[in-house]
Order: structure tokens, then sequence, then C-alpha cells
């Protein structure tokens, strides 16, 4: 390897001293008499081998002890391709390691700790060879490093045969499996069923068993994954020898504790085990990478396999039978190749600090990882870091003194899959997020504060002044409830369940910063937010529109605002000023949380889980007291309904508020540089905290705080109804939205159990949402149904009118006193009626008066009995 | 001691010097560094320093020190290089050890090999910033740059070489007043990138502005996106950093994918030449009549004011209260954030502006000469559908392509609407004008990355003439009003303006200095702007709201800074008050 930085780390020099001789297997290339084929860019200048160095071909069969190991050792005879019985498993080189796979091995003198080497036990495929050349009681190490092979692969061996989980890891990895039952030996035995031959370790969990070995791994992975695949190998075909594999097992390392932002990366990490998270923005299309070059002698057709040796392909220059010189002749067809890709990794959007642009690596991924990912996915790669000189003529003397780096990778782990593994968390993308330790810390310790609820709420749109209400509506709204699978669905994959996401409406006079709201919400706080007009908007930009792609002539279909912000918050400004087409399609985005889309020729539903947030301005420019709120936005009240919290943004009438307002102001314009640091909590701590709860934390309704929601419940459907009993005043819906609320509200906290306090808390939230936007303007009574039923409001309004005269009219019956009885005066309808009619200038049907006469019965104030009116 | 020409012209000698008297691999850097800075902070010295604004490429000579004031267009990742290397001489194994820093390639002497392999080796890491001049610099301040000291054999023949710029008759008369101020030995002949060559990736199309490869070796500053720096380096521009672009795709191995984008990385140095930082300083703001640090600057004359106003109404056709909206404008700048609020900013609307008329062009010109960065943007429907306003990421190439909007901060935008013909915008059109509309309410620009959008923040004084309303969404609105007939022919009207270069220079300080100051309030003025506010609210709710206020808060900023304080005082509330009264009344008739 040509690694620049690599010798200088080396805990052991070449100048160790190597003793014996350890010449059982010859130094190959170097010495060769060869012309250099360039198969890739890489290992331009290898290092030469020194002579007092053996290698150790860590892909002999002999080291791995696979049944084929009964064969020739010779380097020839080992490809896959030319496996004479398919029963079995061929060794085929791992390209994510660099092609060079005989390592240098120095042995030591004996000043190394002898109890380490009393320790030591050399595993018997292996003893036999290292006894015959090496001192026993020497100490064998690659080259350049402090790995002892037999060592690290024995410790390796007692991993995974007796690592345990812990508990929580126990509980995310294990599918119902045992969790006293050493998880990487089940690992192996997934491997005997699913015949893939891959040994994916956790790099933490070596940690925990071994942080010594854990360390080689990370400054050495060269040299002790090969080492580890050796031991897997062992074990694996011990136990299962008769299975045999596309190839022999590799391990992949993940999660290498060396996380980092990509920003962070050093020439410290060169030829380190790395773990990195981005995005991928691009891959290039498979590129065939010899592993191995076919030659054919052109004159006697004598052929030649030869294997990649550092990136390159030594072409034969002398044929070995006739021995013509120059003879040998590449044939493509017959030579063997691997798969490589370039990717490219992209800093993620969230770790990109303000004002920069984002850093990218590149990444080459081999074998089986080629197209696992695609540009736009998310993933944590760990992988080896390399840089590379970058030489732009190999001709020229002059050499470029900049390396080109790229990581080589061993493993990509999307986060998508950790999504489908916890489907409770797939309501959210924002699990993605990793948190540093000390965020976390951070965020529990936040939410240890009492008043954190007050706290959040206050950093909502800090420059939105009061409104504290409404901020903590849009608190709980980014927090969101907890997605509820109905069991019986849950199994056939079948959407049905209770929607987590919460809307909110803002109506209320313009310039009461509504916008500025939505606009903060979108900006700074919603992680997947789209921010439409609904005058701009119409229904196939919300939804998705179909397009004929100018290339393929396909019809593509692009999705459109709801769409792109499933898991997110959708803001809509200018609510009122959509058409109702457009508006229509919100009905089932709002409840059902999908699309239907049928629209040439493609039909198919679409997930939409977004959370609305929007805005209205009341018709007449100005809030209308004297109308309710549904005449006053004229929206219909099927889709108010579905607002869990609708809010009045209203201009106080009031002196005071202006002066505070002003104040409010005022202070934004001088604001010293202390002032700002004690500023209310920043943005970005209340989007992790937001993030972390969604992700983490799942409350449950207890027993207690069920209570108290169906008490809450059974008395708004019982007590709310302003008069007329006839309305019923709460629905299921609203229940849902309570539930919703207090789990928003317990997740604000971090707390797994929604408590009454919980509760209570989303029922004055919900009562004060209520006040202001379902109160009867006639009664001031605040009234439900004006939003679920819309009982339209105008009837209600002459009704009362209605009531009111037809009371005042009794009454003056009642002032001249009637024919009087026991019970009180009594009247006659009909003459009643005609009384009525003449004194007004109305018409009164029969209807209007049975009506007033009803709702007079509910105030109590009379009882009919057929044409007969009581009086009480 | 090295002698002057000798630090000047090869700098490399004195890093090299002090890399062989060095005690350990950190503080050698640090040497180099100082002995640099020393000369740097003579103002003599470092004016002999050729600057690339204003010395053309091919007349610097490599391995030089030269000096470059830029805006960062775009970061690259960090380069990995050599440090320090060992070559061994092919005959007689003698091992020499040297460093790379401060250049790009080993320039290993003739029978020397580079032992990539060296224990001795070590790998650094450098910062690699992609810079361009800073766009929308104004001509005075261009010329402003002294010209450096003849280099080598500098051709001087070629002195009336009309500068290729599209400035007419404005500039011709100040090019005649510079002449005579300043006798310039070189004019300044544009480098030779006459093809559009999309490698000097400058913001503002119709600019040839000069690009360059920043390499800083300090590795904890932390470089963002459009800051304004003046860089001190040592030019390399070897020919085999350009290399990558002679060579065909057979040649270079393998990955064909990446070509694209390492032809974009390493552009041919003749065009985009590498400069390796030894000095630098960020710049608050590019006006070379000023120091960097406003704040020491004493007061301009209190005079200057009225001077200011006085000319601006002449450039209005006599509209005193238009005069006033414009020196108000001039003076506001984004100071501090809140939320999604830009507090400070002022974009201005000045309709009443026929269409078709020379005006914006020729009032643009005026305010050329006042400010330090302008960019005059007719709107018109070819410029809208056609440019490309947001930056985007080219992924392909790897490489941050810059919009029109990369503006740096302090940056002055003129934005003329009366060039906007009827017409059809197509979908990059709308998305041009919605991307403006962004910039004046909200300064801030979202930067595409194709997979998602990154705001970046802008501090950029949008100002929108048009003849009735703008569409764009503008804090002020003034109707403009001429005072006096308005004269035949507008652009002898304007030629006669301008006064001499020692009043322009002052109107340029006491703009500069104004817009940088400090600014705070005085309790009891607070108070009586809030008890102003109440009292509006109960005499006539419907009309006044918090808008009003914000408007009026900025005003009266402006307004104390246009007097030099950086108090406000109750005064300066006064005239805001009665200022924005006039406005309105203005507004209603």
């Amino acid at each position: 390897m040509s690694s620049p930085d690599r010798r200088r780390r080396g805990r052991q020099t070449p100048d160790a001293a190597p003793s014996s001789d350890l010449d059982m297997l010859p130094p190959t290339s170097p010495a060769r008499p060869v012309d250099l084929l360039d198969a890739t860019s890489d290992s331009i200048l290898a290092p030469q081998t020194p002579a007092n160095i053996s290698e150790i071909d860590l892909s002999s069969p002999l080291f791995y002890g696979t049944p084929s190991s009964a064969r020739t050792p010779g380097g020839t005879a080992l490809t896959p391709g030319r496996t004479p019985r398919g029963t079995m498993t061929p060794v085929r080189q791992r390209a994510d390691l660099g092609s060079n796979n005989r390592v240098r091995v120095v042995n030591l003198q004996s000043d190394q700790n002898p109890e380490q080497s009393r320790h030591e036990t050399i595993p018997e495929e292996t003893e036999e060879e290292l006894a015959s050349s090496a001192d026993p009681a020497g100490h064998l190490v690659i080259w350049g490093t402090d790995v002892v092979v037999s060592r690290c692969k024995t410790r390796f061996t007692q991993f995974i045969n007796s690592f345990l989980p812990s508990e929580e890891d126990g509980a995310m990895e294990t599918d119902g499996g045992d969790a006293n039952e050493p998880m990487y030996l089940r690992k192996l035995e997934d491997i005997s069923v699913t015949e893939e031959p891959y040994f994916e370790v956790d790099c933490s969990h070596l940690k925990t068993f071994d942080a010594d070995l854990y360390r080689q791994l990370i400054c050495y992975p060269q040299e002790v994954i090969p080492t580890f695949d050796m031991a897997v190998n062992e074990m694996f075909f011990g136990r299962y020898p008769d299975i045999s594999l596309e190839h022999q097992i590799q391990v992949k390392p993940f999660n290498a504790e060396r996380t980092k932002n990509m920003r962070n990366l050093n020439p410290e990490d060169i030829d380190q085990l790395i773990t990195i998270y981005g995005m991928v923005i691009q891959s290039s299309s498979l590129i065939p990478e010899m592993r191995e070059g076919f030659f054919r002698c052109n004159v006697c057709n004598h052929e030649v396999t030869v294997e990649i040796e550092r990136g390159r392909i030594a072409e034969p220059s002398i044929c070995d039978r006739c021995k013509t010189t120059h003879s040998m002749s590449l044939i493509h067809n017959r030579s063997l190749f691997t798969d490589r890709q370039l990717v490219k990794l992209q800093e993620a959007p969230d770790d990109m600090p303000a004002g920069q642009t984002p850093h990218s690596v590149s990444l080459h991924s081999y074998g089986d990882l080629v197209d696992s990912v695609q540009p736009g996915d998310r993933v944590i790669v760990t992988g080896v870091y390399r840089a590379q000189p970058l030489r732009a003529n190999p001709r020229m003397r002059n050499v470029k003194s900049v390396y080109r780096t790229h990581v080589d990778v061993l493993h990509f782990r999307k986060k998508d899959e950790k999504r489908q593994k916890l489907y409770e968390t797939a309501d959210d993308d924002d699990c993605q997020i990793q948190f540093s330790k000390e965020r976390v810390e951070m965020i529990r310790s936040l939410s240890k504060k009492p008043d954190i609820y007050d706290r959040l709420a206050r950093a909502v749109a800090p420059s939105v002044f009061g409104h504290d209400d409404i901020k903590k509506g849009i608190l709980l709204q980014l927090f969101g409830g907890c997605r509820k699978q109905l069991k019986n669905y849950a199994k056939t994959g079948s959407k049905t369940g209770m929607r987590s996401e919460m809307h909110v409406l803002l109506c209320g006079d313009p310039g009461t910063s509504k916008s500025q709201l939505l606009r903060y919400v979108h900006d700074k706080l919603s992680p997947r937010g789209q921010y439409t007009s609904g005058k701009g908007s119409s229904a196939v930009g919300l939804t998705a529109y179909i397009t004929k792609e100018q290339e393929s002539k396909q019809l593509m279909m692009q999705p459109g605002a709801l769409v792109l912000s499933d898991n997110g918050i959708c803001c809509i400004d200018e609510f009122d000023k959509m058409n109702d087409s457009t508006r229509s399609i919100l009905h089932e985005v709002m409840e059902q949380q999908t699309l239907s889309i049928a629209k040439a020729g493609i039909i198919c539903q679409l997930n939409a889980r977004t959370s609305v947030m929007a805005a209205a301005n009341p018709c007449e420019s100005q809030w209308n007291h004297k109308k309710t709120i549904i005449e006053n936005i004229m929206l219909p009240h099927t889709l108010l309904s579905r607002f869990d919290l609708i809010f009045l943004m209203l201009d106080p009438q009031d002196e005071a508020y202006d002066r505070r307002l002003a104040n409010h102001l005022v202070s934004l314009y001088h604001r010293t540089q202390e002032e700002e640091e004690m500023d209310v909590m920043d943005s970005e701590v209340l989007k992790d905290y937001v993030a972390y709860a969604r992700a983490f934390v799942k409350p449950r309704l207890t027993e207690d705080a069920g209570q108290e929601l169906v008490q809450a419940y059974v008395e708004m459907r019982k007590g709310g109804g302003s008069g007329n009993k006839g309305g019923v005043t709460a629905y299921p819906r609203q229940l849902e939205s309570l539930i919703r609320l207090s789990e928003a509200h317990a997740r604000s906290r971090l707390s797994l159990k929604v408590e009454r306090v919980d509760v209570q808390e989303a029922l004055r939230l919900y009562r004060e949402a209520l006040k202001q936007s379902a109160t009867d303007p006639r009664t001031g009574i605040v009234d439900i149904s004006i939003l679920t039923t819309g009982m339209s409001a105008t009837a209600r309004k002459r009704q009362e009118e209605l009531k009111g005269a037809l009371k005042q009219l009794i009454d003056q019956d009642k002032g001249r006193g009637g024919q009087g009885g026991k019970a009180g005066p009594t009247l006659r309808c009909r003459p009643l009626l005609d009384r009525w009619r003449s004194q007004t200038d109305q018409i009164i049907t029969q209807v209007m008066f049975d009506e007033a006469v009803r709702a007079l019965q509910d105030d109590e104030v009379l009882v009919r009995t057929g044409d007969v009116i009581r009086l009480c | 001691m090295p002698s002057i020409e000798d630090w000047l012209s090869n700098p490399l000698n004195i890093v090299a010097e002090a890399f062989e008297n060095r005690q350990n691999s950190k503080e050698w850097k640090q040497k180099v560094e100082e002995f640099f800075k020393n000369k740097i902070s003579d103002e003599k010295l470092c004016s002999l320093i050729p600057s690339l604004n204003s010395t053309p490429l091919h007349l610097v000579p490599s391995t030089s020190l030269v000096r470059f004031r830029c805006m960062i267009q775009d970061s690259f990742e960090p380069e990995y290089f050599l440090e320090t290397y060992e070559v061994v001489n092919k005959t007689t194994r003698e091992k020499v050890i040297g460093t790379s820093c401060y250049k790009d390639v080993i320039d290993s002497p003739d029978g020397y090999d580079v032992i990539m392999e060296s224990p001795q080796n070590e790998t650094g890491c450098r910062q690699v910033l992609f810079c361009v001049s800073i766009p929308g610099e104004t001509e005075w301040v261009k010329q402003f740059t002294l010209p450096p000291p003849p280099v080598q054999g500098v051709v001087t023949s070629n002195v009336s070489t009309k500068r290729s710029h599209d400035d007419e008759p404005m500039e011709a008369t100040e090019e005649a007043e510079d002449d005579t101020n300043k006798r310039r030995n070189l004019t300044l002949p544009e480098t030779s990138v006459d093809s559009p060559n999309l490698e000097v990736n400058h913001p503002l199309p119709w600019e040839k502005g000069q690009a360059a490869i920043v390499k800083v070796y300090d590795e904890t500053m932390d470089f963002k996106v459009n800051e304004v720096y003046e860089f001190v380096g040592i030019l390399s521009v070897d020919p085999s950093l350009s290399a990558i672009h002679d060579t065909n795709h057979d040649q270079v191995n393998g990955d064909c994918g990446h070509m694209e984008e390492l032809k974009s990385r390493s552009p041919p140095a003749s065009l985009v030449p590498r400069i390796h930082v030894i000095a630098m300083e960020k710049l608050s703001h590019n006006n070379p009549l000023l120091s960097n640090n406003v704040s020491s600057v004493p007061d301009p004359p209190s005079t200057t004011s009225d001077d200011l106003l006085d000319f601006i109404r002449k450039a209005t056709l006599g509209d005193e209260l238009a005069a006033q909206c414009i020196l108000f404008h001039l003076l506001s700048r984004v100071y501090t954030r809140s939320g999604t609020m830009a507090v400070g900013k002022l974009s201005l609307n000045i309709s009443g502006i026929p269409p078709n008329s020379p005006f914006p062009k020729l009032f643009a010109d005026v305010i050329k000469q006042l400010v330090t960065k302008c960019c005059y943007l007719p709107m018109t429907l070819d410029n809208m559908n056609k440019l490309r306003f947001v930056p985007n990421k080219n992924y392909t190439k790897n490489k941050l392509e810059p919009g029109v909007l990369q503006l740096s901060n302090g940056s002055y935008l003129l934005l003329d609407e009366t060039s906007l013909k009827p017409g059809s915008l197509d979908s990059s059109g709308v998305k041009n004008i919605r991307a403006i509309s962004t910039l004046v309410t909200t300064q801030k620009v979202d930067y595409d990355f194709q997979f998602y959008q990154t705001p970046f923040y802008h501090d950029v004084n949008c100002v929108v003439l048009s003849e009735a309303k703008s569409m764009l969404p503008c804090d002020l609105h003034i109707k403009l009003t001429p005072g006096f007939p308005v004269p035949e022919n507008l652009v002898d009207y304007f030629c006669s303006l301008l006064p001499p270069v020692e009043v322009l220079n002052k109107f340029r300080i006491y703009l500069t200095r104004g817009r940088m100051v400090e600014y705070d309030m005085e309790p009891h003025v607070m108070q009586e702007i809030e008890n102003d506010f109440v009292s509006w609210r109960r005499d006539d709710r419907d009309n006044v709201s918090a808008d009003d206020l914000h408007r009026l808060l900025v005003l009266a900023r402006v307004q104390c800074a246009s007097m030099g304080r950086n108090k406000l005082s109750s005064g300066d509330w006064g005239v805001v008050k009665k200022f924005d009264e006039k406005r309105k009344e203005r507004m209603k008739t």
C-alpha cells in the first residue's frame, strides 16, 4: 500500500530487529522481472518488501480451513471461476481492503511482554507452518503494526463464541432469539441458512468485549479484518463443513466509534477504520476491475493467470513453456473482474455549519455493495480512509504534493433499514438523526426542568410577540402524537390506524404575524416542511402531477407539497383563498394520511403523513365578532373539524397589549450582545429536542390519564351544549385530538407515560382554542358544534331572535295576567302565533314558531303539551 | 536578512530558510508568518506587493508574493499534501528533506527522486477556497488600488487602451478625472478571459473578474461562503497544475466519471492561479478610503450629510423626499437577526419612473460613484428567464455554481423593473423572481443543492425602480415627483452632476462609515417611541400596525447613523416621524 501516513504511525518499525529467517513464502512480486500493467489507480508506488520479512498469504486456504484447503496452496488454483467441484467454497479476494492480501510478518525479539506470549495459542491450521520456520517463542507481528495474527484470531474467536449483547441491544437486534445465546454464533447460523457470506460485526460490541482488539481493528483494519476473516471462516466451516458458499465469509465491521463528521476527518485518520454519516449524491456506473488477468502465449498457447497485486496485474514477459519473450497477450473474456463503483457522499444538510458549503468524500464500494445505495439516500458508511498521491501525469518529473482521499467501503447502513426494524418509530424520519452524546445529555437535562414546556413554547418564533397558547399549540403539533396501529391491521400492513399528526389552523386579522409563525415553523423548526400559499397552489401542486420525461418519453410522477412533507409539516398560508377543488384533497390527507392519485394511467396511493399548519384570513378582511368562525373564514365545517386546534389571532383592542407590543418591537432593535445570549432557547436546540422526542419517546396512556380523558370527554358531551340539548357537542374526533395533545405534551417532558397533568394541559389548551374559535357570537358560549356540524349559525342566530321575540310576547301576556292556573298561566298556541304575526312584519311560519317554543321549553320557560302552553 | 526584492519576488526562499532552521514542525511556520506579517504591516512595503485585482496575472511571476481582495465563492474539501518529504539522489543516495508548504508541486532537483514511503514524510492538511474578485465592485474602488511597482520589464505602452467595460458616459468623465488626479502608469488590460470560460466562476456573468484558488494553512480558520477577505500569499501558476486538461481520458486510470470533477477542481492555472496564503485579513468593507476598522475613523464634518443629500437631490431631479429615502437606504444594514426577521434592512421602492427612460441606468451610475459594491440589474424578461440567480450545486463538477444573487454583504442591488416588458416568464423566471422576493423580504437566498436547499444569509441593500408600485414587497415606497421640469437630455444632465473627486471621496467615506456605525437606544427614547405607538394605535387603530413601527424603527437607526451618532436621540425620532408623515402624505395623493 502506498498510503502516505502509514509508516509514521506504525508502532513497530521494520528496524525492530526481525531475527529469524521467515522465508517460508518468498516475497513475490517486487523481485519478479515483470512489466506492470495498471489495473487500478491505487498503489502506484508499492513499498519494497524488506528481505527479512516474510509474507503470509491471508487468502490462502491454509488459513481459512475451508474444505478446499486440501488442494494445493498455490495461488493459481484458488480462484472461484476454476473451482472444479461445485461444492467448494471459493476464496475470493477482498477488493474493499485493497489488493494486497499478503501480509508481511515480522518476528520481534522477545522484548515484548512475555506474559502475552504465554497466552498465545496458535491455531492448528497455521501452527504447523509457523512452527516450522519461526521460533515458537518469537512474536509474529504484522509489519508496521502491533498486531499478532494468532492472538488476534484467538480473541476474535472468543468474541464470537461468548459475546452476549447488553440489554437494550438485545431488544433491538434479536428477533425473538434467546438473549443468553451468543449473538454472533447465531449470526453464523444465519449465514448457514441464508448462505450470504457476510458477517457483520458491531464494533461497539467488540469494544465492550476487548478494547485492545477494538483498537487494533480501528488502527489496522487492513491487517486485522483479514485475520477476522480467517477466524470466522475457520469457525464456520468447522461447524458447518457441508455448506458451500458463494465465496468465503467476509467480516463487515460497522459502527466504529470513530464516528465522524466528514468535516473532522484529518490526516490522522488515514488507513483507519472510520464511520461517517452523509447523503449519497452521486454514484458512478459500474466499473469492472480486473481481479485476475488471463494470459495466453501467442506462440505455444500456454495459458497463465495472474492475480492482481497491489493494484496491478503483472504481465508475464516470458512464456514459461516456450520461453518466448513478450509473447503473452491478455484475454479479456477469461479474465476475472470485480465490480467497483464510485460513490460521492456529501455532508448531510443538518451537519453543515451555517454559511458554509458542504464537504464531500468519495467512496469506493466493491462487490456486493455496488448499487446498494442510491443518490439521495442517507447512509452511515464504515470503511477505511485512504489517501493516494495524485499524479496528473506519471511521466512528469515533478510530483504533485497533493493526495486524493477516498473511503474503501466495508459497510453501508441505510438509515431506512433501522426504520423498518422499529416500526413504531416509523412515523418519523428524524430517528435518522444521530445525536452526539453531549447533545442527548443536554436534551435530557433540559427535560428535567419543571418549566420545560413553557420554555420550549417560548422558543417558538421568539420574534412574534405574545400568543403564548398558540405557540404551545404549535409546539405540541411539532411533537405530535403516537401512531396507533390497530392490531388486526398491523400484520396485513394496511395503513389503517389512527393518525398521530396534528393539524393547526390559525385564523385572524391580517397583520397579526400568522405568516411569520408559519414561516418560522417552516424555516427553523420543521425537519421536512413545505411552505405553500393557498392562493398560488393548485390541487396537483399539492398532491402530485404527471409529466412526460423528455428523454425516455415515460410518464413520471412528481410529488407535490403534501407528499414531499410526509412526516413533516406542510405550511399553507392563505388557506381561505384556496379553491374548493384543491381544498377537497385535504380531506383525505388530513384524516387518512394518504393521497390517492388516479391520473394518466397511474393509480396509486401515496403516504402523506403530514401535519397541516394553515393560516386563514377572514373573508371580510377584518374579523367580524358578530359572526361565527364558519362565516368569517368561509371554510366548510367538514374541513374545520379535522383541525385539532383552531386558534384565533385577533388584534386585541387593548392599550396594554399595544404597549407590550411596542416594547417588544423596540427591544428587537436594540439588542445588546448579552441579551442575545440570554435569549430563550436556540431554535437549533428546540429542533433537536423535538427530533429527539419524536424519535425516542413513545408515551403511552396511563390508567389515570385514561380516566381523566374519559371524564373530560363525557363532560364535553353532556355539558357544553349552549342550551340546545339536541346538539351533540363533542365527537370521537375530539377525543382523539385530546389523546394526541396529551401524548404530545408528555413527549415535551420526554416522559414515556401520559399522566394526568398531560391530559389537563391538553384539555386546557383545547378549551382555550375552542374558546377562541368556537364561541357562539350570540351567546358567548363555547359551542363545538359550530365546528363539528357547522350547524348553520345563521339559523341559530335567527332562532335566537325568534325565541327572544316569543319570550317577549309571552311576557306581555303574563303581565296582562292571562288565564291563570295553579301550575302557572297557560296559553293556546294558535292565538299566540296569530298575535305574533300581527305584531311583526316578518313571515313567521308554523315551523319557526314551533322551534321557538321548543327553545323556550329547553330554557324551562314553558311546557308545551299539544296545543296548550303552560308557563313555568 | 533578505532584501526587499527577495521577499517580494521569491518568498519561497524565506520559507525554505525557515524550514531548514526549524526546531519543530509547528514553530517554523509561525516564524514565516510573523516575518511576512511584519512586512505587510508596513503600509509602504505592503503597497509594493502586486495585487491580482489590478495587475493582470501574466505580469506577476510565479512563486512571487501577491495580494488578492476577494469574496469566497465556494469552499472545497481540505487537501492532504506531503508537508515534509524526503528526496534521494539517484546516484549518491544522499537524502534531503524538504517541505511542500506554500507550493503545489514537489520540485525535486534533477537527479533526485521523491521517496513516497519515507518515514520522514508527513501529511499535512490545508483548506482550499475558491475565490473571486468581489462581485459588483465599483469602478472607482478598482481604480483606487494603486498600480503595482513595475515588475520585471513591464510593457507600459498600452496606456490608452480603453477598458472593455460597459459603463458609458459617466465612465468617461470619471476616467478623465482619475487621470488628472492620479497618474496611472499602467492601465488594466483585462486578463484574456474573453472566451466564456466557465472555470472562472464569477457570480455576475457580465463582469470579468479574476478568480483564484486560495489555500490556507491555518486549519482553525472558519471560512464562510460570501465573506470578503484580503489574502497575501505566494502565487503558483505551475503549468503542471493544469495537466489534467491535456491528458485525454484513456491515460487517466479508470474513473472517467470523476474527470469532470477533477477538471473543475483544477482549472488551468493561467486562468485561475493558486495562492498559498501567508497572511490574511477579513474585510468588513472594501472601501479603500477607509481602514478596515471603521470605528477608528474620525467623524466626518457635519456638512457632509447635507452636501450628500444635495447631490442626491439633483440625481432625483429635485425630489427632496426621494433623496432622503435614498440616503436612508444607503445607510441601512442588517445589524442583527431575530428569528426569520432581518432587523435593520430597508428595501426601497422608487416608483413613478416612466418606462423606456434612461433614468434607471443613469441613476445606477450615480449610485456606483458612491458605494463600493453595486450591481445594476435590469429585470428584462431575458435576464429573468436566462440568468441564474440562485447559486446551485453542480454535482458532476462538484462545485457551487454561482448565481447573480451571490453577493457579499454590503452590496447594493439595483433592480430596474421598468425594463420588464409584457411577455411570459418561464419556470426558471418565476423561480428567479421568487428568489429576489425572498432576498428583499428576509435577506436570505436558498442555495440549491438539488436534494435540498440551504438558506444563506445576506445583507444586500435592494432598491427597486418601477413605474407603479413594485411587485416586490419593499419596506419603503416613494413615488418620484421631480421638483423641476425634467431636462430634455437626461444623459447630459447627469454628466454635469458629478462633483470633484475630493467631494465624492468625502461622500464615500461618510456612507461606509455611517453604514457600519454601532447603534443603540437610550431608555427614555425607547419609552417615547412606545408611547407614540400606543397613542397612534388609540387614534387610528386600523391604519397603524406593527409593520409601521418596524419601518419607523429602522428609519430611526439610519437617521441616527446619518448624523454620525450611535445613540438614538429623541430629535432623530422626531425627524423620522415627520419624514414618514410626509412620505405617507405623498403616497396618498
